[in-house]
């Protein structure tokens, strides 16, 4: 390749195991001088990963890491920040209550004279440049908090770039963004890349992948699948490489006969959304889309009674609900399956049984006492049912692999009955196989009488899986489309309104 | 994909507690202490050993359900100061209520503060380690109340009540600690409450959002720490003879001490009794063994507190080991 100014960065066969996954398996890529190198693949691919090992946040088990071409051990994110690698997680990591020029120098404050005082003349005029090299118009002294979400995100670049930067990685950086951040965002990156920046940019919107990028790597289930530059391949190719099969067996998708409405949710108000109508009838699945940010989450929280509800009503099979908690929508036969399946799903300390039983151990017996042989016998029916790979009932969940977890979490609402099923990106961090597993049980429940709600991110997934799917965009519903009406394109414009 | 991780035996979660390495510390000091002074291996000693953790015993039984279940509770010691001192006054000779109705408002002190505790910390919201550590300032104020009146004990089943020894040689209060810790130790097991308790400490999140009536368990929580207090207080007043506005001072150091090297994990969702039981046994023999070499007082409190630091610093080098991410 005669455009290599040279190799900056090489990771050579790296592995990383967790307990029950193998999450990156003899994984290589390189990065050259001023290029931007995409890394795609689904939740759960391994991307996320490879760069935490990149950023010193994780040992890798085994492998080489070589960065301007010696060999180099990365033992914590100070060795890693001093060899000159960024990165800018999905999640900011800003001091909301401090200035922008105090975010872009955290840790490496400007000092002058023999006690070393902070030089805050000399800080906020280098803060104004670095903004300035990325053509923003930011205050240095606004106070972090009050700006918005892309804004900030340029904050973390400019931190990034105020000590030398040879490696920028940007993991998901779109997440948040509307059309047109996303374009200023591409901007930068491009101004960035001419002073030769080398990008890693991670991402999942294909469409992103080749505005930007020049060459592409694809990871799947831990594995690298390929590496090809951007301009000889096309969306198909890529989705194929991402998914690992023909979309159709990717999204397996059954008519269900849909029957009468089982939830009506009528101008529904509550912090992080307004005014939110929809229907949801009994053996559907309605898919939710948004942004970060645009009170998907919130949404489902409030139905769920996790979130107060200021104003409007919820009825289920035509009776008003007054959900004021999370158990008042357990006997309701409402159940949610988290975002965040480790802080909100799982016990991860106890067993699978007793993770399985824990919204429902008064059903399982009549008195005080935890009934432990119905237990058992629950928990293996679900085991059973929903295919659980488990070694025994007693083992403690936190050493599954996600999709199993995620099949527990599921288990546990199953067991209490749910009617209503609300699923809040059902398929983040797990891998291909458990994927389509978890689509199956979906529809299993609707086949059943059940009804589904789910949030998903992964447009892809929503199209295929969802009935019919509601677009919100800042906490407000802005479109509703049939599962035949909608398109990659119009769900992003309206998720963007 | 899917790979078959060992099998976590009870035995092996055992080893992963701090118990383990407290128990190779204390059989080092035991046998320096039995070469060290003829008077350590004596039934008599050990008899003493046994009593005197009688409050603390008990005192820990339900500081531990409330640390299961993710909580704090530093306001123990004055409450069973006050359930002590309050029970003293009502046994007084001139008053004399009768000793049933004495207990009855002994445990219904305790846990009525309890009751407040878990309130303040669910319904209010304010941090654990904060409500009781108010808590503690103001039930020890009110303790003074009755300072002038230094109740003197008389009521002979009172005074039995803490110093009777079985067939001369085993004290009745750690029969007490025993039945409580069994009964308890069942509770966890066996009950929903003990199911509720260790998710809400295990993860308070998700409690909520399975459903799980995360207030009304925290809440008992307390109150049954505040039962424990009472029963204490009782014990304070049995086996000192009188009712003094400062017992149980400190108390609460010392029931952290033992709890946390039982390998009760703060923050909730991890902890038996069997580990309490074995570092009550220890942090009293180590305790006594100081007396008995006449190792000064201020000695024996930094012998205290730098055993707490280095079995659960061992405890936490032995974790690291086994901790994968960064």
């Amino acid at each position: 390749m005669s455009e290599n100014n040279g190799v900056v960065l090489r990771m050579e066969n790296i592995t990383k195991t967790f307990p029950g996954v193998v999450a990156l398996d003899n994984v290589s890529i390189d990065l050259n001088k001023g290029e931007v190198l995409g890394i795609l693949g689904e939740n759960g691919a391994g991307k996320s990963t490879l760069i935490k090992i990149l950023a010193g946040n994780y040992i890798k088990d085994s492998g080489d890491i070589f960065v301007d071409g010696q060999k180099f051990e990365i033992r914590g994110p100070a060795e890693a920040v001093a060899s000159g690698i960024r990165v800018i997680y999905q999640e900011l990591n800003t001091l909301n209550n401090l200035t922008v020029a105090e975010n872009i120098f955290i840790g490496e404050q400007i000092v002058k004279g023999p006690f070393r005082v902070v030089d805050w003349k000399t800080m906020i005029k280098r803060a104004f440049e670095l903004l300035d090299t990325l053509n923003v118009k930011l205050d240095p002294n606004a106070i972090m908090g009050d700006l918005t979400i892309s804004e900030k995100q340029i904050v973390e670049i400019a931190k990034a770039i105020s000590k030398e930067a040879k490696i920028l990685v940007m993991d998901e950086p779109t997440a948040a963004l509307s059309e047109e951040e996303t374009q200023s965002l591409f901007k930068i990156i491009r101004t960035l890349k001419s002073k030769g920046v080398s990008i890693i940019y991670i991402s999942h919107r294909l469409k992103e992948i080749f505005e930007i990028t020049d060459r592409v790597t694809v990871l799947r289930d831990g594995k690298k699948v390929g590496i090809l530059k951007t301009e000889d391949t096309d969306e198909n190719k890529l989705v194929e490489m991402m998914v690992g099969r023909d979309i159709k067996d990717m999204y397996p998708k059954r008519e269900v006969k849909i029957g009468d409405i089982v939830m009506k949710v009528q101008n529904l108000k509550a912090e992080g959304f307004n005014d939110i109508s929809f229907r949801l009838k009994k053996g559907e699945i309605l898919g939710i889309f948004g942004l970060l940010g645009s009170g998907r989450t919130s949404l489902v929280k409030a139905l769920f009674g996790a979130n107060k509800i200021k104003s409007g009503e919820i009825f289920v099979n035509g009776k008003k609900l007054h959900v004021k908690s999370p158990s008042i929508a357990r006997d309701e036969k409402i159940g949610l399956v988290p975002l965040d399946r480790k802080t909100e799903g799982l016990a991860l300390m106890m067993g699978v049984k007793e993770n399985i039983t824990l919204a429902n151990i008064k059903d399982l017996g009549k008195s005080f006492l935890i009934a432990k042989a119905n237990e058992r016998k629950k928990a293996n029916k679900w085991i059973e049912e929903i295919g659980i790979r488990t070694p025994s009932v007693d083992q403690e969940v936190n050493s599954l692999s996600g999709g199993n977890q995620q099949k527990v979490v599921l288990a546990k609402w199953l067991e209490s009955g749910s009617q209503i099923i609300i699923l809040n990106e059902p398929t983040r961090g797990i891998d291909v196989g458990a994927k389509i597993e978890i689509y199956k049980l979906m529809q299993d429940l609707c086949e059943r009488g059940s009804s589904v709600i789910m949030i998903s991110s992964e447009l892809p997934e929503i199209m295929s899986i969802a009935d019919r799917i509601i677009v919100m965009s800042k906490g407000r519903f802005t479109d509703e489309y049939a599962r035949k009406e909608a398109s990659e394109e119009k769900l992003l414009h309206s998720a963007c309104l | 994909m899917e790979k078959v991780e060992k099998k976590y035996s009870a035995f092996m979660n055992f080893l992963r507690t701090p118990t383990p390495t407290l128990i190779g510390i204390y059989i080092v000091m035991f046998i320096l202490f039995s070469l060290a002074s003829k008077n350590f291996l004596v039934i008599q000693n050990i008899k003493g050993i046994f009593n005197n953790f009688a409050v603390y015993g008990i005192l820990s039984a339900g500081v531990t359900i409330v640390m299961i279940g993710g909580g704090f509770d530093l306001s123990i010691g004055s409450t069973a100061g006050l359930a002590g001192i309050v029970s003293a006054v009502l046994l007084m000779k001139n008053i004399e209520v009768p000793t049933p109705v004495v207990f009855l408002i002994a445990i219904v002190i305790g846990c009525t503060v309890g009751l407040i505790n878990g309130i303040i910390i669910t319904k209010v919201g304010i941090n654990p380690i904060i409500t009781t550590l108010g808590m503690l300032a103001i039930i020890r104020g009110v303790c003074y109340f009755w300072a002038d009146l230094n109740p003197r004990i008389y009521n002979v089943f009172v005074q039995n009540l803490g110093r009777i020894y079985i067939g001369n040689v085993f004290p009745i209060t750690t029969i007490y600690i025993i039945v409580a810790f069994v009964i308890l130790t069942l509770v966890l097991k066996f009950t929903r409450f003990g199911r509720d308790l260790f998710t809400i400490g295990g993860n308070e999140n998700l409690a909520r959002l399975a459903g799980i009536h995360v207030d009304r368990i925290k809440i008992i929580s307390y109150v049954i720490s505040g039962f424990f207090c009472s029963i204490a207080g009782l014990l304070l007043i049995s086996q000192l003879g009188s009712g003094r506005p400062e017992y149980g001072t400190g108390a609460e150091l010392e029931v952290l001490t033992i709890i946390v090297l039982g390998g009760v994990v703060v923050g909730g969702g991890k902890g038996n009794f069997l580990g309490v039981f074995i570092a009550l046994i220890i942090i009293q023999t180590i305790s006594n063994g100081m007396v008995l070499l006449a190792v000064p007082v201020f000695m024996r409190m930094v012998v205290k507190g730098a055993l707490l630091v280095l079995v659960i610093a061992i405890d936490a080098l032995r974790s690291r080991r086994n901790l994968q991410l960064y």
